[in-house]
């Protein structure tokens, strides 16, 4: 209802039907201040002193109009139809007053049909419950009014209850019509303020939903970017797998073999960054989906692990690293007999820096020698995992099988592939 | 077309991408000077090594390789950018006169592109 309240004052209610009773108070302020200077001054002009009892009125006035500034401030619904209703005495009696200067006759009965309808149609704007009393006592004391201006006459009664009885049938059905069309009136306008305030709260609501969607395409448009980079990344890194691995196989069966076990590393790889977002990886899960498939029985790997959260360019170094240890493994080492075993114990110190010391080693395989050769393999774990995490690798062949220590600083997990 | 006496720095957080690079280069005849992971690494390279072209990836571990760029434009050695992004506006402004190849790199463009860039065409 914004409207209404800001054409409120300090006093002034906030409801839409009080604000129309305020407004006609303040017309019945102005009427019967008016008719109190009038019958003031025609008075005291005309018969200073004669009639007493119409001083007497109008200090009754005065007192009532004093009561209703009062009662006014606290403009409640039922102080106002107060208030309403003894301006409207107060109007009967002005016009009495007023119409009683100039004649002591029976013009007085029109003072007093003019004073009630007035009083009552135009100020009074309430049903007939309140009216019927209202107007009971203003004849009432129109009534005494006129008898204490005409004591001589006998058919003072007369008068007024025949210009009243009237008056009042009129004047009610006139405050009903007028109620009910300002009700409709007070009920169109708050169906439209209603109505517009849904109007208003639907198109916000829609903003929102337009800026989310907004929000989303956005996050969808960069993570399209990023699908596209990553792809392009991973087809360059094949790429390159494919010519390092040519430039180091012997027979094309030998490239395949070696290519297509590459290609499943980085898919496993892949997969523990993808679980993540590609923010973090978990360097158990991470070990468990690169070395499992190589694993031939349940004894054949044990692991001890830390935990230990790696980003993604770290789990794709040692990622890579343990596939290669796994698939040489598998074909010459360890895990290619059944008394074959491999330890796995992966220790994170958080002294200085957080470091990452992984050591994979081979027990109980067949005997192995020093390759003569350094291969792709040996490279991707000690040369790649060197370049990329800043760490060491270093490689040794026991008796009992192929030892592997990794020391690698950790960062905080970025959430960056890089590249 | 030889890359013969050319000196070449390899910027690339990728071992194994790099390493591939590296090889071709060399099969071409050049010489790698060095294949680094970071911007920190090429410019202790750059400190004590004279170079002829630069070959830079525009993302390198996360970050970007922009104030390396800046560097070696100011020492007018010519780079060339390799990227995974196939949109250009990645790069700076200031940097996108230099050429750009795209992942995965095709050998004879790369070839094709350092021949031009130091004009031995």
């Amino acid at each position: 209802m914004s409207s209404t309240t800001e054409t409120t004052t300090s006093f002034a209610p906030v409801e839409a039907e009080d604000l129309f009773l305020w407004e006609r108070s303040r017309v019945g302020y102005v009427v019967v201040i008016a008719g109190i200077v009038v019958v003031l001054v025609g008075e005291l002009i005309l018969r200073p002193w004669q009639r007493p009892g119409i001083n007497v009125v109008q200090a009754l006035n005065i007192a009532v109009l004093g009561l209703c500034l009062l009662v006014s401030r606290v403009p409640t619904h039922r102080n106002l139809t107060c208030i309403l209703g003894l301006l409207g005495y107060s109007v009967t009696a002005v016009a009495i007053g007023a119409t009683g200067i100039l004649a002591m006759d029976s013009t007085s009965s029109l003072a007093v049909l003019v004073g009630l309808s007035m009083g009552t149609a135009v100020l009074v704007p309430w049903g007939a419950r309140y009216q019927f009393p209202a107007v009971l006592v203003t004849s009432a004391v129109a009534t005494w009014t006129l008898a204490s201006i005409r004591p001589d006459s006998d058919e003072f009664w007369f008068q007024p209850v025949g210009s009243i009885l009237p008056t009042f049938g009129a004047s009610v059905i006139v405050a009903y019509l007028l109620r009910r069309q300002r009700l409709a009136i007070a009920a169109a306008e708050h169906d439209r303020v209603v109505q517009e305030r849904d109007l208003r709260e639907a198109n916000s609501r829609l903003e929102v939903e337009i800026r989310e969607h907004e929000k989303t395409e956005e996050t969808l448009r960069f993570a399209l970017l990023e699908l596209d980079h990553r792809v392009k990344n991973t087809l360059a890194t094949l790429q390159s797998m494919a010519e390092l691995t040519l430039d180091t196989a012997s027979s094309p069966q030998e490239f395949i073999e070696a290519f297509r076990g590459r290609i499943r590393a980085m898919a496993r790889i892949h997969s523990a960054l993808a679980a993540h977002r590609w923010a973090a990886v978990d360097l158990r899960e991470l070990i468990e989906l690169v070395v499992g498939p190589y694993r031939l029985y349940d004894a054949g790997v044990s692991l001890r692990c830390d935990d230990a959260t790696l980003s993604a360019v770290e789990a794709r170094a040692v990622g890579t690293a343990l596939h290669e240890l796994a698939t040489n493994a598998a074909k010459y080492g360890a895990l290619s007999t059944r008394e074959g075993h491999v330890g796995i114990t992966a220790a994170v110190s958080e002294a200085d820096e957080h470091r990452l010391s992984l050591v994979w080693s081979e027990q109980g395989g067949p005997k192995v020698d020093e390759p003569t050769r350094r291969g792709l393999g040996t490279k991707l774990i000690e040369a790649a995992l060197s370049y990329e995490s800043g760490g060491t690798a270093r490689l040794s062949f026991d008796e009992g099988g192929v030892r592997c220590e990794i020391d690698m600083p950790l960062r905080v997990a970025s959430g960056s592939d890089g590249g | 077309m030889t890359l013969e006496g050319v000196r070449v720095l390899i910027v690339e957080d990728n071992f194994i991408v790099a390493d591939s690079l590296k090889s071709l280069i060399c099969s071409y005849g050049g010489t790698v000077v060095a294949t680094v992971p970071s911007v920190d690494g090429a410019r202790r390279v750059l400190a004590s090594n004279p170079i002829d072209v630069a070959i830079l990836d525009i993302h390198i571990d996360g970050g970007a390789v922009d104030p390396l760029a800046d560097q070696l434009a100011t020492a007018r050695i010519p780079m060339i950018f390799t990227t995974g992004y196939s949109d250009e506006t990645v790069l700076p402004q200031r940097l996108r006169s230099w050429p750009r190849l795209e992942k995965p790199v095709e050998p004879d463009r790369l070839l094709a592109m350092l021949s031009a860039i130091l004009g031995r065409d």
